[in-house]
């Protein structure tokens, strides 16, 4: 669904010349939940940003259903890929209300049916229509993610972009909206491809894993391999260690 | 659907600051009582209040006609008759400064609805598609602003010759600049907004992004700042006026007014006195009910 | 003797809005210990570490039958006494050290400052502790990182400076506020390492505000649990998993499990009545 073929990315200004990705392969299966796990800087969330069109100048073959990225553009794509972002504060438009945010994707494809589709999507992250008329300010966190993911729902795309999207909620929200993503997931065959810095919710949520590691992948690994700790490159050995030692 | 249930059960609703159902009209008056709160801006807001009811109702407020003229009262002092006293052709101030606000309103509303829409637009584009979009209007309000904003509407008023509408339009050109630049930075940070993402990724046009996404977010800064350059736009329109290059005789526009009684200043006091501190009150009140909308509305002080 | 007591504390935000009632009733003791106060966002948690340095903003009222450090009276002493309470006799950690280190001074000479501020040393001697706490603080080349800016050191070495610079007076006290959500997991460890190491070394009581149940079990003796400004349990950390609120268990139990992975994560229903129970003990 996803693959991406020695993807390179540099950053260089006048002074420094800095290497973000290098050589970056991965394949995503359709229907399957993949997660990028690494600490802050290892380029993890730029990978998706390589994706969502967000940097350009990149080098190497990104293909998501078939199709080039280099040779589509962003609307072209938007009916196969979505993404949910980290921080439910700044994701939605803080003047904007449920309604429109609903919306917007709706009279951007000029298609029919809004009020439904509206309710529809609403409906299917938990959440009835007394919500339409609020403004983004008078949500909670999980509200507020509930609405992003609606939002990147109500296209029907096949592949979903996920940006850490519980690290910024409480660990009780965490689990509603974990559940509440694997069930989308079951309901809609969609292809997940999931970044965090948390194995924990990475192992729940995702079947393989990428460890990255300052820009590089080190290893790709099923979620049985992780739980068993057959893996071996040693600085997944820490990251996994790290892990169990907190439960 | 247990999500479902526990939504419903929470014992915390997120913080409601107002409800979703509460009209616009309450809203505005919600927003106007805190903005009373404030002593200042609540006196900006009276003073403001004041002169718009002063620029509908002129003339029932004012006592005489302000044209005519009445050469045997010839510079008389305030009286009852005259509560702001007669000018050099006799004609009343006070019923002159009443209608002068129509003037002093109707060039702070023209040049606000040019400068509002034209700095928001340059600015918008310029901060959300940087590059050579960027670069070039960014030199274009350079060299408007590397001008004294005076000179450079005397100039065009120069050129086009003396008026109303063109004091206006010469207002209006060396006004944008700043709203430009404050829209431009406005836009640099919300351009990066995962919102602003979201509708990239939703196919949203750049015209999509920049009209429904962006320039809403400006919109409470650029009122604030409007707002304060209205104080601005007073005083060059009066000191365009005092030059002679603003609103023409009979008109009555109070820097005229006071260009006019400059020559009879020392012996009629109340030639200048009135006009000048009508300006003065008015601009002042501009700026005050600029600092207290700045208060209500930028995000940043919440 | 307690080094703080706290009984019946209620904070509330005064604001256009309507009054907010953030913290009620909450009583502890410290004694020389590592107290973790733990709870989901808004549940009052970082306003009690607030009050207890009197660091909340003018509008906001504070009220208690006991507010003590030691001997004194922290809500009604004066300006000039709560200030030199504050970092002499007990300091705070802040979640991210970028916003809290002053970006124009290097860090060497912050250290140096914090430890001037309290005690009537020269400038060479300050240096020289400030080096020797750099190095206490597991920093490998102590002489190099005095003379860095903030800017130019990562996340996890900031946090470390923030701790240098907080344990240099040798308070009695240090209230730390999510010292390592803002940092990577690796580093996180090593932090709280070093924390620990400072802490039990110089006798300094620890109260550790965060909302991770997994590392306040580890790291800390006792733990306060708080659940809409309330305290809802009092339990000892190695006892957590254990914990008899359902609160507590909730919390304990929603989240992803390495081990043992299950296919729908259970999910909170919150009772009304936890706002008002008396504390588990």
């Amino acid at each position: 669904m996803i693959s991406i073929d020695s993807l390179s990315f540099d950053v260089s200004s006048l002074t420094r010349h800095k290497r973000i990705l290098s050589d970056i392969t991965l394949n995503v299966r359709e229907g399957e939940c993949f997660g990028l796990v690494g600490e802050s800087g290892s380029g993890k969330t730029s990978i998706l940003k390589c994706l969502a069109g967000q940097f350009k100048g990149w080098k190497g073959r990104i293909e998501v259903k078939g199709a080039s990225i280099a040779d589509t553009s962003l609307k072209e794509r938007s009916n196969t890929m979505q993404m949910v972002f980290q921080d439910p504060y700044g994701a939605l438009h803080p003047r904007h209300t449920i309604r429109k945010i609903l919306n917007e994707p709706l009279v951007i494809k000029g298609l029919s049916n809004r009020a439904e589709r509206v309710e529809k999507a609403l409906k299917d992250v938990g959440l009835d229509e007394t919500f339409l008329p609020r403004y983004p300010h008078q949500l909670s966190g999980g509200q507020r993610q509930r609405v992003a993911i609606a939002r990147a729902m109500i296209l029907n795309p096949s592949v979903i972009l996920l940006d850490e999207p519980t690290s910024a909620l409480d660990v009780s929200v965490q689990a509603e909206i974990l559940n509440l993503l694997a069930s989308l997931h079951r309901r809609h065959q969609l292809t997940y491809l999931m970044v965090s810095h948390d194995l924990g919710v990475i192992a729940h949520l995702c079947e393989r894993v990428a460890v990255m590691k300052a820009g590089e992948i080190v290893e790709v690994v099923s979620r049985e391999d992780l739980v068993e700790g057959n893996v071996t490159h040693p600085y997944t050995k820490g990251l996994l260690q790290h892990a169990f030692s907190r439960e | 659907m247990k999500n479902i249930q526990t939504l419903k059960n929470a014992p915390f609703p997120a913080r409601e600051r107002h409800a979703p159902g509460q009209s616009k009209g309450a809203l505005f008056f919600k927003a106007l009582k805190k903005l009373c709160k404030n002593p200042l801006s609540a006196s900006g807001v009276v003073i403001v209040g004041l002169l718009l009811v002063l620029t509908i109702a002129a003339p029932m407020i004012a006592t005489h006609d302000p044209l005519t003229q009445d050469l045997s009262r010839v510079l008389s002092a305030p009286s009852w008759a005259h509560w702001f006293g007669t000018d050099e052709y006799g004609r009343d101030i006070f019923s002159r400064v009443v209608y002068g606000s129509r003037v002093t309103l109707y060039i702070i509303f023209l040049v606000t609805i040019i400068v509002g829409p034209i700095g928001l637009m340059i600015g918008t584009m310029s901060g959300y598609f940087g590059g050579w979009v960027d670069s070039t209007f960014m030199r274009i309000t350079d060299i408007f602003i590397s001008f004294p904003s005076l000179v450079l509407a005397l100039a065009f008023v120069a050129a086009l010759g003396p008026g109303l509408e063109h004091a206006v339009i010469a207002i209006a050109l060396t006004a944008w600049p700043p709203v430009a630049r404050l829209a431009r930075a406005e836009t640099l940070t919300f351009r990066n907004a995962d919102y602003v993402v979201a509708a990239q990724l939703q196919g949203a046009s750049s015209f999509r992004i920049l009209f429904h996404y962006i320039s809403v977010m400006c919109l409470p800064s650029l009122i604030v700042r409007l707002t304060m350059n209205m104080a601005t736009v007073i005083l060059t329109a009066a000191a365009l006026g005092f030059l002679g290059l603003g609103a023409q005789p009979p008109l009555p526009e109070w820097g005229a007014m006071i260009s006019t009684g400059r020559s009879y200043m020392l012996e009629s006091w109340w030639l200048v006195a009135f006009p000048g501190a009508a300006i003065m009150l008015v601009s002042l009140a501009f700026n005050l009910l600029g600092d207290g909308l700045r208060d209500l509305l930028d995000p940043r002080t919440d | 003797m307690n080094v703080l007591s706290v009984e019946r504390l209620n904070v509330t935000f005064c604001t256009d809005e309507g009054d907010k009632h953030a913290v009620r009733d909450v009583s502890f003791t410290l004694n020389n210990e590592k107290l973790a106060i733990v709870g989901e966002s808004g549940s009052g948690k970082s306003t009690v570490g607030k009050a207890i340095l009197r660091l909340n903003s003018p509008s906001t009222r504070v009220t208690a039958d006991t507010l003590r450090f030691k001997e004194t009276d922290i809500l009604t002493c004066s300006e000039r006494e709560i200030r030199a309470l504050r970092g002499q006799h007990i300091s705070m950690i802040m979640q991210d050290p970028k916003f809290s280190l002053n970006p124009v001074v290097t860090v060497g000479d912050q250290i140096a400052e914090a430890l001037r501020v309290h005690r009537r040393i020269s400038k060479r001697q300050a240096r020289e502790a400030a080096i020797a706490m750099l190095q206490e603080v597991s920093i490998a080349d102590p002489e190099h990182v005095y003379g860095q800016y903030p800017h130019e050191i990562s996340g996890g070495m900031g946090q470390r400076v923030m701790i240098a610079m907080m344990v240099i007076p040798e308070p009695d006290i240090i209230i730390a506020d999510e010292p390592t959500s803002a940092l990577d997991v690796s580093v996180q460890q090593d932090v709280l390492n070093i924390l620990n190491r400072l802490i039990e070394k110089k006798n300094i009581s620890l109260i550790f505000i965060s909302h991770d149940l997994n590392l306040v079990k580890k790291f800390c003796d006792r733990v306060l649990v708080m659940y809409g400004g309330r305290v809802v349990e009092s339990i000892r950390a190695d006892e957590l998993s254990n914990a008899s609120h359902p609160y507590t268990r909730g919390l304990m139990e929603s989240l992803p499990s390495l081990r043992h992975r299950r296919e729908t994560l259970p999910v909170m229903t919150r009772d009304p009545a936890w706002l008002t129970q008396e504390p588990l003990t």
